[in-house]
């Protein structure tokens, strides 16, 4: 004979073992069957190697959320896609910023988010977007890989450079050098006493010079005393003489406007007359001059004529006539 | 009665008066008080004449003041000069120029070149004319130069012209013309052909040097 209660009784058993375990299975996973999320993209103008899919994504810090997918974008090959999701409380505003960051210098990439001013609303898909997009920005070690091969490269150049300032024959000059400035040093200090007496020269030179600014300064003094009491009459005669000149040339300006057209005429007509009339007179003087000359040699001879033996050309002679 | 003597004495100093005008007839009657001598028959007198035509007035042409001749070695006198060898110099006898020397010669340019050139040559009373130019005359010889012979006879003609303008004080030109004519006898009628033609070749020659260079005169 069966008995039909034991059974029931087992079977009952291992469905509530098999219900524990899940609810144990969900207490371990944490599965947060109430959460909200919120999806987002981000665009990287770069390369965001070591950025993996379920990557973590920060904000300030805080892990907030996952990366969903990573992609090229589908408008421009040269940026990246990178779709996180994050938990809906997130506060992302317009202004927040996402970067990535790495967790050393070989460790594994992740995002990091900066929120956005506090009063900023939040971020929303623009017309045209699946998701709302979180701008990026460069981080630090990224630049730092990106230039590192020209800093490679500057730095091997310029270790080139020292090993040729170092070469063989350069540091031969160098030791040269300092060779001559040991020289140098040695023959000043056996020098000091030339020195010295040049020390001694150049003091009595200034004391020449002191005496000479002395003495300029006397004549200066001197100069400025004749300026301001000796030539202050003379200045002022002076004045008072341009002054003077200047209102005897204003009537004379006055004058010749007003009798500009007879002194046109003059300047033209007459004062060329002039010129022929001092010809003129100055060969009337040269005749009186000789005339009065010979009155005080001869005076006769003035009245009579010289005596003098005329040409006939009939007998080709000199005659007796006077 | 001493009516009838007043009368008397009136009619004695009438004939004091008529003897004395009386006297002084019969002394001037005598010759003169004072002689100055006899200067003998008088002198044949000839000029320098320009037988052109006159010129005629062009306000735009240039216009020229012609200066009174400078004279050398007493030329400047109605006698006519000579010169012998010797470094003697004389005058012709029995011929002279009707006036000074200078007076003739700057007459005769003043016509002569005025017409061949058509410039506007202001000379004697040309006073308060606006001139471009002054023209100095400058007569280094204008004598008679005896020969060996009758046929060697010439007269010789130097005359330097120098034109000046007047208005900036620029020289446009100088030029010395020589010019040397026979004498064909030895009457002065003879040697004053020869002075005129003298004369005559030399303003031909004046004016073409002056054709040229009138334009630096123009007012």
């Amino acid at each position: 004979m069966e008995t039909r209660a034991s059974h029931i009784l087992v079977g009952g058993f291992v469905l509530a073992l098999l219900a524990g375990l899940v609810g144990f299975a969900v207490w371990i996973a944490k599965v947060d069957l109430d959460a909200e999320y919120k999806d987002y993209d981000i665009y990287f103008n770069d390369t965001v190697s070591g950025l993996v899919k379920r990557g973590t994504v920060f904000y300030l810090g805080i892990p907030v959320g996952e990366v969903r997918d990573i992609t090229l974008a589908p408008d421009d090959p040269r940026k990246v896609r990178v779709w996180v999701r994050l938990r809906a409380e997130v506060p992302v505003n317009e202004g927040a910023m996402a970067r990535l960051d790495f967790q050393g210098f070989t460790g594994v990439a992740y995002i990091e988010l900066f929120g956005g001013p506090p009063e900023a609303p939040l971020l929303t898909p623009h017309p045209g977007q699946e998701r709302p997009v979180i701008p990026a920005q460069v981080s630090g070690l990224q630049v730092i890989f990106a230039s590192a091969p020209d800093l490679l490269d500057a730095a091997g150049l310029a270790v080139a450079q020292v090993q040729k300032l170092l070469a063989d024959e350069n540091l031969a000059e160098i030791a040269g050098i300092l060779k001559n400035t040991n020289t140098i040093t040695g023959n000043l200090a056996v020098g000091t006493k030339d020195i010295d007496g040049l020390m001694v020269d150049a003091r009595a030179a200034l004391v020449e010079v002191a005496g000479a600014a002395n003495a300029i300064q006397v004549l200066a003094n001197s100069g400025n005393k004749l300026l301001s009491e000796d030539a202050k009459p003379l200045i002022a005669e002076a004045i008072k003489t341009m002054q003077s000149a200047q209102s005897m040339l204003n009537r004379v300006d006055a004058l010749v406007a007003a009798n500009e057209g007879a002194v046109t005429q003059f300047v033209n007509g007459s004062l060329p007359e002039v010129s022929r009339m001092i010809v003129d007179l100055r060969k009337t003087a040269r005749t009186l001059s000789r005339l009065v000359t010979r009155i005080e040699h001869n005076p006769g001879e003035v009245i009579f004529g010289t005596p003098e033996d005329e040409y006939d050309p009939k007998t080709r002679k000199q005659g007796e006539k006077k | 009665m001493t009516v009838v003597n007043q009368k008397f004495l009136k009619g004695i100093k009438a004939v004091k008066y008529l003897m004395l005008a009386g006297v002084v007839f019969s002394l001037s009657a005598c010759g003169p008080l004072i002689s100055f001598g006899n200067d003998g028959p008088a002198d044949e007198v000839y000029t320098l004449a320009y037988n052109g035509t006159y010129s005629v007035f062009n306000a735009a042409a240039p216009r020229i003041y012609l200066d009174e001749p400078l004279m050398a070695e007493g030329l400047a006198s109605r006698k006519m000069s000579v010169r012998l060898p010797d470094f003697r110099r004389s005058t012709i006898s029995s011929i002279s120029w009707s006036a000074n020397l200078s007076d003739l010669i700057r007459g005769y340019m003043a016509r002569s070149i005025a017409v061949k050139t058509g410039a506007q040559l202001i000379s004697e009373g040309g006073l308060d004319v606006k001139v471009g130019c002054r023209m100095a005359v400058n007569v280094w010889a204008f004598e008679l130069v005896p020969g060996e012979s009758q046929v060697d006879d010439k007269v010789s003609s130097t005359i330097e012209l120098t034109l000046l303008n007047v208005t900036n004080g620029a020289l446009l030109g100088r030029q010395t013309f020589v010019v040397e004519k026979q004498v064909n006898s030895v009457e002065g009628v003879a040697i004053a052909a020869a002075f005129n033609e003298a004369i005559e070749e030399s303003s031909v020659t004046m004016s073409e040097w002056l054709l040229p260079i009138q334009s630096g005169c123009q007012l």
